[in-house]
């Protein structure tokens, strides 16, 4: 192990001096460094186990190493190479070399910019957009170290995009009268190949015209499609799944007040051309929403209505991130029989394994526990509602409260005519005690987040109704000690009780049944930890941290873990 | 500014303007949840039904929510079988009316038949059940070659080795697929893959060919096999001799286009094939016909029916009914 450390410390170091040898306009190196240990205790509360492992260690070592060269000023070409050990290779055997990404992009005759090979792609949450769910949304203090790993070895960013494998481009036109300016993207990658897959390769294309009318107005429409490029393969059947949208904005200033307005509206197709069983699912959605922001009070204000049809299906908005089909590497198997262990916090926060990278066509099974109302983002299809968040800031920036509600109804009954409802509340504050105590150089800040989300149906027949009530908390601290080095923490709880009749859907994405989904459970982390900042994109953490779950008439379980995470952007 | 906003909101009217389908997503949950009950019980329009001139019959019942049921038809001779499905709350004229067909061959006789209600997923649910009896046979459209109930026609040629237990003949039996006679064919012959064959040439029903479509692609031969429980070792050819000349008499230079069968299972079954999809054999394998190579069905002058086993294999029987040609479909017993 002290070896392993040497030698990836020896590593980065050269990696450092190479990027002060190399830094210049025609060739650069870029890249991360993270460095992994793990170290669980298992411990079975429902049985005497003499079968699962009591600890587990596990952890890595990993360099991304990009090379960016510029050939001259209209084309760069970018090329990463991902080196990884895990713990427990030798001599080269546990080491893994991979490209991590490669691309070019660059401009023609300084109108069109193009970017070839992986690109990360976003248009808006109706026809191309990667949500995080409602579980990932808000990591904490010590979930969030790990998570943030996760999600940039999948590529998951800030900014909602995927990561996808193709074509893109972008110019825009500009005008001297009535219109500023139009921006127009286009994008093409591929899905999946006709090689790896029963069928022909799937593409997903489209693109967007912006039009800036002025600083007040801009009116846009969106088109994305996946597709199956025929004759690519033997296969007979092919997806289509287009998706047409268009959009208004509106910004203006009324006194002190800045408001926002924003709409989109938009239609969608899916069917499977030759296929005689394939439905042809057609619907719409309107999204509306009004914000509102006054800077001299410090607070911000938004309210919505959106009305997404039953029907509506939108493969590069609908994607799931987590596949909820899959099972946890840690621990995949416990108790004495071996049972298969489900999916939880624990593991959304620190697995890849559990999520997926590419965009899928219908609708993935989900998890209810962890967002019944929205599990497909804001394009969740047979949802019409209200939604609205109010944000207020301390204007000496001492603290923040920020509540946000959601109040959603089916728009056709599954099942019944009877509709259900889901209704999501979240309040979130945020005290800035350095700020109040007047602490220089130092953090000290503690932040809750509480909500809940309920779903509920009642109709004449008893078997109509449901009730499913997730409740979830979150609170951290923040805690300079010295200089760059902080003590945080965080408690971190999840349960759901109750039962809602989930919809079974064919390969079509068409609801063929239903199933009885019933639990009563609660999970939790609780922990503590150290992180130093070497600088802002470099930092070392120590973590310990407890998880429980307790599962009424089922599992009843324990994992501590403590991690060492050292990680680096450069 | 007035314009874009008006042609926005003119636009977003195109959309929220949009039909949608409202119907309830899924199946009812009344379907899937709620309790089973016969509202109306289970019955039939008739107790005797004529199916020779047409006459059917309608079996009704009603469910307090929809449930997948089968009605079950039994020849109580015969022991024909045919079952009507279907997942509603309703039996009427629409889902459930019975026109002499059958499932499971033989096809139904003038018998006795029984019929009852079954609810699949309603364990303690059991219908009274019904008596009909069958007047007269289903005609099946079609033309028939022979069903074998008018006893062996003198125009008929066979062969037969010289081997062991042979036996080539018609026989009478309430259990025959079609009617109540079928031809049985068996033996064992050690030195030779025939066992038997017999030959149905036109002439036979005082025709010069077979009366049927000039196409290959519409027309298809339908032939109910029975194969016995301990008999492995069968297989059957059928050969099309074509008279491409159309000059009365058959050639070693026109057209023979052939199919075999083996692994049939037990008991009766129906066999049909499309004339385009014949092919010309020899020794099992396909290769140029002899003639002018076109398949041309309104030419048809004789049909050849060959038993063949392993000689190593010992005795092989099968039983033979009903070779009837339809058109554009298989025959629907």
């Amino acid at each position: 192990m002290k070896t392993i450390i040497q030698k990836t410390i020896l590593l980065l170091l050269v990696v450092s001096s190479v990027e002060g040898w190399a830094q210049n306009d025609k060739f650069w190196i870029s890249g991360a460094a993270r460095n992994v240990m793990y170290g669980d205790r298992f411990e079975n509360q429902a049985e005497n186990d003499t079968t699962t492992p009591r600890n587990l260690q596990s952890g890595h070592t990993m360099v991304d190493l990009g090379v960016n060269i510029n050939p001259h000023e209209n084309v760069l070409i970018q090329g990463m190479v991902r080196i990884r050990n895990d713990y427990g290779g030798f001599w080269g055997s546990g080491v893994t070399f991979d490209v991590r990404q490669l691309n070019v992009k660059g401009i023609i005759s300084n109108v069109v910019k193009y970017q070839l090979g992986d690109i990360d792609y976003r248009m808006t949450p109706y026809t191309f957009y990667n949500n995080p769910s409602l579980v990932n949304r808000n990591p904490g203090n010590l979930t969030g170290v790990p998570l943030n790993q996760v999600q940039y070895d999948l590529f998951y960013f800030d900014n909602n995009t995927w990561r996808q494998q193709g074509a893109a481009a972008e110019f825009a036109l500009q005008f001297n009268q009535f219109v500023e300016e139009l921006e127009v993207n286009l994008f093409t990658t591929r899905i999946r190949s006709a090689l790896d897959h029963d069928g022909d390769d799937r593409l997903f294309s489209g693109g967007s015209a912006k039009l800036i009318q002025s600083d007040f107005v801009n009116i846009s429409t969106q088109y994305a499609n996946l597709w199956d490029y025929q004759g690519t393969s033997n296969n007979t059947e092919f997806l289509r799944n287009p998706v047409w949208t268009s959009s208004f904005e509106t910004a203006f200033k009324y006194k002190d007040i800045n408001f926002n307005a924003a709409l989109e509206t938009g239609r969608s197709q899916l069917t499977w051309v030759d296929d005689p069983e394939a439905p042809l699912l057609e619907d719409f959605f309107y999204d509306a929403q009004v914000k509102a922001e006054i800077p001299a009070y410090g607070l911000r204000m938004m309210v919505g209505y959106r009305d997404v049809g039953a029907d509506f299906r939108s493969a590069g908005a609908q994607s799931l991130q987590i596949n909820f089909n899959r099972n946890p590497r840690a621990y995949g198997n416990i108790g004495n029989a071996q049972n298969l262990r489900g999916l939880t916090m624990l593991d959304l926060y620190r697995d890849p394994s559990l999520y997926q990278m590419q965009i899928r066509e219908g609708l993935q099974a989900y998890d209810p526990r962890y967002d019944n109302a929205t599990p497909y983002g804001r394009a969740t299809p047979n949802r019409r509602g209200l939604n609205g968040i109010v944000n207020y800031e301390d204007l000496k920036k001492r603290w923040m409260i920020e509540g946000e509600t959601e109040i959603l109804r089916h728009v056709v009954g599954e099942g019944t005519e009877a509709l259900k409802q889901f209704i999501t509340n979240t309040v979130y504050a945020e005290l800035r005690l350095h700020e109040v105590l007047k602490m220089k150089d130092r953090k000290f800040v503690l932040s809750s987040r509480v909500g809940f989300q309920n779903t509920t149906r009642s109709g004449n027949q008893d078997y109509e109704s449901v009730d499913l009530a997730t409740q979830f908390q979150q609170h951290n601290l923040t805690l300079t000690l010295f200089g760059n080095f902080d003590f945080i923490a965080e408690w971190n709880t999840w349960q759901t009780q109750g039962m809602d009749l989930m919809a079974i859907r064919n390969s079509y994405s068409v609801i063929r049944n239903f199933s009885e989904f019933a639990i009563d459970y609660n999970e939790s982390i609780r922990g503590i930890g150290m992180q130093y900042r070497f600088t802002e994109k470099t930092n070392l953490h120590f973590l310990w941290q407890t998880f429980n779950w307790n599962e009424a008439d089922a599992d009843k379980y324990m994992i501590n873990t403590w991690t060492v995470f050292f990680t680096m952007n450069f | 500014m007035k314009y874009l906003i008006t042609s926005l909101f003119l636009f977003s009217l195109f959309f929220i303007s949009c039909d949608r389908d409202k119907s309830v997503q899924g199946p009812l949950l009344d379907d899937i949840y709620g309790e089973f009950s016969l509202l109306e019980p289970f019955t039939t329009s008739t107790n005797a039904v004529d199916f020779s001139t047409g006459e059917q019959v309608v079996f009704e019942a009603t469910f307090g929510k929809q449930v997948n049921w089968e009605i079950h038809i039994e020849g109580q001779t015969s022991g024909a079988k045919r079952i009507i499905e279907g997942f509603s709350s309703t039996i009427n004229a629409t889902n459930a009316v019975w026109n002499g067909r059958t499932n499971v061959l033989p096809m139904f006789k003038t018998e006795p038949c029984r019929a009852y209600l079954l609810v699949p997923n309603e364990d303690n649910f059991s219908s009274d059940t019904l008596s009909i009896s069958v007047l007269g046979e289903r005609v099946t459209p079609g033309f028939v070659v022979t069903d074998f109930e008018s006893g062996f026609n003198s125009g008929w040629n066979t062969f037969l080795q010289s081997g062991a237990n042979m036996n080539f003949r018609i026989v009478e039996s309430p259990l025959a697929a079609q009617g109540n006679f079928y031809y049985e064919m068996g033996g064992e012959v050690p030195f030779d893959f025939l066992i038997g064959l017999i030959e149905f040439p036109a002439s036979a029903q005082q025709l010069q060919r077979y009366p049927l479509s000039t196409n290959p692609n519409n027309v298809y031969f339908n032939v109910f096999l029975y194969k016995p429980e301990n008999i492995r070792n069968e297989f059957i050819l059928f050969r099309f001799l074509e008279d491409d000349n159309e000059d009365g008499t058959l050639q070693n230079n026109e057209d023979v286009y052939s199919f075999e069968t083996r692994s049939l299972q037990p008991g009766w079954q129906q066999i049909s094939i499309r004339y385009s999809d014949l092919v010309n054999l020899v020794n099992g394998q396909p290769a140029p016909p002899a003639g002018n190579g076109v398949l041309e069905p309104h030419k048809l002058a004789r049909i050849d029916v060959l038993l063949l086993a392993d000689p190593s294999t010992g005795y092989s029987q099968l039983y033979m009914d009903n070779l009837i040609f339809t058109e554009n479909q298989p025959l629907q017993p």
